[in-house]
């Protein structure tokens, strides 16, 4: 773990990355590639080279300053050029979506088969400042009602995004009711879809007045289910497995024993980032680096391997950190949770910007976060570990951890993000107002593109002042 | 002596404040933010230091702190009343209801992007009606009940109050129905937040008669300082 | 067909090996776009922002796949320390080469954010960058060391101190490479894609010997800086450079744009390994009619398009600056139609 150069810890912006860029051996340059290819598969570029490539944002936004960040930086920008790279080298390219981070699991079980999630295309139009695959999205028949992983269908039509996919598997039910719009866009232009049905996670007092009395399970948190939902999810996950199977020619379930083990060292990895970053007085990282190093848990972005690497480095960087007591905001940045990722990637700045420190959040992508059991059979376990995020069950106990936080004090105040058209999103802000009624809550229609405005900044400032 | 100004998007207000008012004073901002904040400036000389808020606050160079106008209008209302719990500011361009406990803010709610629930409304429908603001506001009071609109949207209500003139309702009722459905709008963005009374009304809206009685019908306590314009000015000066 | 991608869709699908919807096309429209936009060439040449409008209104009009920010070749050479004139409706003219009495004079080390027309590119850029950066890519064109050289010396006398004092030339090649360097880095920040032009390293101008020994020596150089961001380097140079093709693959240029060359030639040796750009008669554009134009270009697509690593219909050189809009309209729409790829 040989860091090339020693900085101490700042949020810089894109020119003087560049400059810091400057003292990066060519050496250590080309020791980083994917797919371990050393002709195509260096990725260790500063944000000037995607900002020169069209992504505008890039100029505005703020950066962690340390290697492992630009590491990390250049791996996730590469992803577009992975995947057709992935595809060109004879790997099989799986489109996951809208399962929350299984379905790459049992993919990447499978010899030679690279999952990658379409949707996390919405962040595209916000990098780029471009209204352009959004527009595309509108004139091939999805309106702009429909929220911004609307992307996804202009990107399929454009084919410059993302390979042909060898399989797109797009699950369904209590996920996201957009994202099964979209996917049934997609498949009206031609593309064959394999669907899967994600159950919701009902309570067992849901059972208590049926004619059929449920038997019940509970997980090692303490969970209480009925099975029936168990045998649900294992029932679709057996389907998946099958077309993966029929797809490669290959049915070996030890490697998905192993890919679980994998899975959980990344997440346990993750998790500990997180505690660090609540637990240690100033903030090891931004919030910013943090969230892509969150959503990286659905699949690594495209080469699982790499970016295990990749986390463990920034692991042992945040734990650095830590112990020296240094990190990349005032030691006065006011505490804040944060309810659903923001698409924007710059309002995550703009927050810090603003005076606040993001110390917990409740993403779509904590569903990926908890540990998978090692000692049953995998895709029980795998059905387990679902039921026990925090995604598909009811918005009271989604926001449980969030109310903790609040009576402890460690949280004093609570910032929601809206994805317009996203309905499930929106529906949920009234509800959370009502559940956290003790603390300031400021809560944000993310809005299109370039789009963030001098109000939506007083507003940052006023929840700010109200929190001091 | 502190320097308060409120830099909004139509008015720049600035007060001279020692305890109390000493002297205050208004100008256009008619796009040109900072030449109004140099007349505020000249106009109200004598001050130690100068705190600033509203749209255009981060426009007041040598300001000695800058806020916003949120905090302001919280603090400016305890001013008038210490007892105020909620602050109901319609403005031309947003609106905002303001939660205050002890003269800070406790939470906050703004209207998003459209110009339902704010003055803006009231002058677009008040031009298609080919009203003055004073005539729209005197005529508001003359009402017995007011007629429903229904539509949020400043472009449909105007339809919609075409056609309640075709069937013959009375103007009065008509225009006092827009004002009471700026008011249930604004009970649409408070939410769950809920409006507590005692009520400051304040801004641009507070000057319109019609909105004040449109509001009193939901919240009988209501207080409008006969100052309202000034509220987030001598809010900020408070705020040293 | 219809365009189904946007230029920057379209540029970053070809430098991935992948085939866009069709080539882009992107003649070398360079200060011919002063005379789209209908202004002086000295405000072009001398106003950041002219400049940028000027491409931008040349972008709307002709919809080729890239903006090209440009005007001539002496741009480092000045802020060295050159003197040029600038002619109203002419490009800058070399009036005094810095080194005019030998290697002993002085030169200038720039600062590339502020001497002489640098900023005026920086600013031409970021403009064009703001404006229309995300639907198409921007490319700057930078002189090569050698090509600056050629500027700061009398030409004639650089070419014999190459041969007489090669060590007192390599110092000022490696000062204007670090020089160029830095330029680069602020192009780069300012958001445009540099792109390499060295004109007088042609085989009209030298001999392949001195191609091999020092000009390709700096090109080199300066595309190894430029592949540690991870770009993929266009070079481009003009005349006839068919002795040199051979050299071309020593570059590790990503993408070779050649002028009087045999393409079927540089088909046959270069296509397996970099993107060919090229290369039709700019004399022919300018002189010949609509018609024409479009039947041979279409012709010359034809040829080129499924060329190895790629390809992208362009013009041998610079569009010359008073071509008929209607010229280099059917040229482009000769490319747009020949060079379709997608069923």
């Amino acid at each position: 773990m040989k860091r090339t150069y020693k900085v101490s810890p700042k949020k810089i912006g894109l020119r003087t990355w560049s400059k810091q860029f400057e003292k990066i051996s060519t050496e250590t340059i080309s020791r980083y590639r994917y797919y371990n290819n050393g002709e195509w598969g260096i990725y260790l570029s500063p944000p000037a080279t995607f900002m020169v490539y069209g992504m505008r944002e890039l100029k505005r936004l703020k950066f962690d300053n340390s290697f492992e960040a630009l590491r990390m930086w250049g791996f996730v920008f590469n992803e577009t050029e992975r995947l057709f790279r992935a595809k060109q080298i004879g790997k099989k390219v799986i489109a996951t979506m809208g399962d929350l981070g299984v379905v790459p699991i049992l993919v990447m079980s499978f010899p030679e088969c690279v999952p990658f999630y379409p949707e996390c295309l919405w962040w595209t139009p916000f990098f780029k400042e471009s209204t352009e695959l959004l527009d595309t999205a509108s004139k091939l028949g999805v309106p702009e009602a429909t929220c911004f992983s609307r992307a996804v269908v202009a990107a399929f039509h454009k084919k410059a995004y993302f390979p042909k996919p060898d399989l797109i598997i797009a699950s369904t039910g209590a996920s996201c009711d957009d994202y099964s719009c979209v996917m049934q866009t997609v498949e009206d232009m031609g593309y064959e879809v394999f669907w899967a049905e994600i159950p919701y996670r009902k309570s067992p007092e849901f059972f208590l007045n049926k004619p059929k009395p449920q038997i019940l399970e509970k997980t090692k948190e303490g969970f209480v289910y009925p099975k029936i939902l168990e045998e649900h999810l294992i029932r679709e996950y057996k389907r998946i497995w099958q077309a993966l199977f029929k797809l490669t020619g290959v049915n070996n379930p030890h490697r998905l024993v192993d890919t679980i083990k994998k899975i959980n060292t990344l997440r346990r990895l993750v998790m500990g980032i997180k505690r660090m970053n609540e637990e240690a007085p100033i903030a090891p990282i931004p919030a910013l680096e943090l969230m892509v190093i969150e959503f990286g848990n659905l699949y690594g972005y495209a080469d699982f391997d790499e970016w295990l690497e990749i986390v463990e480095m920034i692991y042992h960087l945040v734990k650095d950190r830590v112990a020296k007591g240094i990190g990349v905001l005032k030691k006065d940045a006011i505490p804040i949770a944060w309810v659903t990722p923001s698409a924007d990637p710059y309002l995550l700045n703009l927050v810090e910007e603003c005076g606040c420190r993001v110390v917990t959040t409740e993403y779509v992508i904590n569903q990926a976060l908890v540990q998978i059991e090692e000692d049953i059979e995998p895709l029980r376990a795998l059905a387990r570990a679902f039921i026990n995020a925090s995604l598909i069950g009811s918005t009271e106990e989604r926001i449980k951890k969030i109310k903790e936080k609040i009576v402890k004090k460690q949280v004093k105040g609570v910032l929601i993000t809206n994805m317009l058209g996203a309905s499930h999103c929106a529906m949920e802000t009234r509800l959370i107002e009502k559940l956290l009624s003790d603390v300031p809550i400021l809560s944000i229609d993310v809005p299109a593109p370039f789009g963030i405005t001098q109000q939506i900044k007083t507003r940052l400032e006023a929840f700010v002042e109200a929190m001091r | 002596m502190v320097l308060g100004i409120d830099v909004g998007s139509i008015y720049t207000k600035g007060v001279l404040f020692e305890g109390k008012v000493i002297k205050k004073i208004v100008l256009r901002t008619a796009y040109k933010p900072k030449e109004a904040i140099e007349a505020v400036k000249n106009a109200l000389s004598g001050y130690e230091k100068i705190i600033a808020t509203g749209y255009g606050r981060e426009l007041v160079a040598d300001a000695y702190k800058i806020v916003t106008e949120i905090s302001a209008f919280a603090r400016g209302a305890t001013y008038f009343n210490p007892e105020v719990k909620t602050v109901i500011d319609i403005g031309g361009q947003d609106s905002k209801i303001i939660k205050i406990k002890n003269g800070r803010v406790v939470k906050f709610v703004m209207n998003d992007r459209c110009a339902a629930g704010t003055g803006n409304f009231i002058e677009k429908i008040a031009h298609a009606l080919n009203l003055s603001l004073e005539e729209f506001g005197a005529m508001a009071l003359k009402s017995e009940k007011p007629e429903t609109i229904d539509s949020l949207c400043v472009v449909m209500a105007e339809t919609e109050i075409l056609s309640l003139i075709q069937e013959g309702k009375k103007i009065e009722d008509i225009i006092f129905g827009v004002c009471d459905s700026v008011i249930r709008r604004i009970n649409g963005i408070a939410g769950p937040l809920g409006i507590e009374e005692p009520v400051l009304f304040c801004g641009g809206g507070a000057l319109n008669p019609g909105l004040v009685r449109a509001l009193r019908r939901y919240y009988p306590e209501i207080f409008v300082p006969e100052e309202s314009q000034f509220v987030g000015a001598i809010g900020a000066a408070m705020m040293e | 067909m219809k365009d189904i991608l946007t230029p920057r869709e379209r540029f970053g699908m070809l430098v991935i090996d992948e085939k866009p919807d069709r080539c882009p096309v992107i003649p070398l429209i360079t200060s011919h776009a002063a005379t789209v936009a209908g202004i002086k060439l000295k405000r072009y040449y001398t106003n950041g922002e002219r400049m940028a409008k000027a491409q931008i209104t040349a972008f709307e009009i002709y919809q080729h796949d890239a903006i090209s920010i440009f005007s001539e070749v002496g741009l480092i050479a000045e802020a060295m320390g050159s003197e040029f004139n600038y002619p109203d409706d002419d490009l800058p003219v070399l009036k005094k080469p810095a080194l005019l009495n030998g290697l002993h004079d002085k030169i200038i080390i720039p600062n590339p954010r502020k001497s002489k027309r640098l900023p005026v590119y920086l600013e031409a850029i970021k403009y064009a960058y703001r404006s229309v950066g995300d639907i198409v890519p921007i490319l700057a064109y930078i002189p090569a060391p050698f090509t600056t050289g050629m500027h700061l010396l009398p030409p004639e006398k650089f070419l014999i101190e190459t041969l007489k004092r090669p060590d007192g030339i390599k110092i000022i090649l490696d000062t204007i490479l670090d020089v160029t360097k830095e330029f680069c880095f602020e192009v780069i920040n300012a958001g445009a894609l540099p792109i390499i032009v060295d004109p007088l390293a042609s085989g009209s101008v030298i001999s392949p010997a001195i191609y091999k020994d020092v000009a390709m020596i700096y090109e080199q150089k300066l595309i190894d800086y430029l592949h540690r961001f991870d770009f993929d380097v266009i070079l481009h140079i003009c005349g006839d450079t068919s002795p040199l093709l051979e050299y071309f693959l020593q570059t590790s240029a990503d993408l070779i744009s050649l002028d009087r060359v045999n393409m079927l030639k540089a088909l046959d040796k270069l296509s397996h390994k970099i993107r060919l750009i090229g290369n039709f008669d700019t004399t022919t554009l300018l002189l010949s009619n609509p018609e024409e134009i479009h039947k041979t270009a279409g012709m010359m697509v034809e040829q080129l398009k499924f060329a190895r690593k790629g390809y992208i219909v362009s013009t041998g050189c610079e569009v010359p600056i008073k071509t008929p809009r209607e010229n280099v309209m059917a040229f482009i729409k000769a490319g747009k139609e020949k060079g379709w790829y997608w069923v």
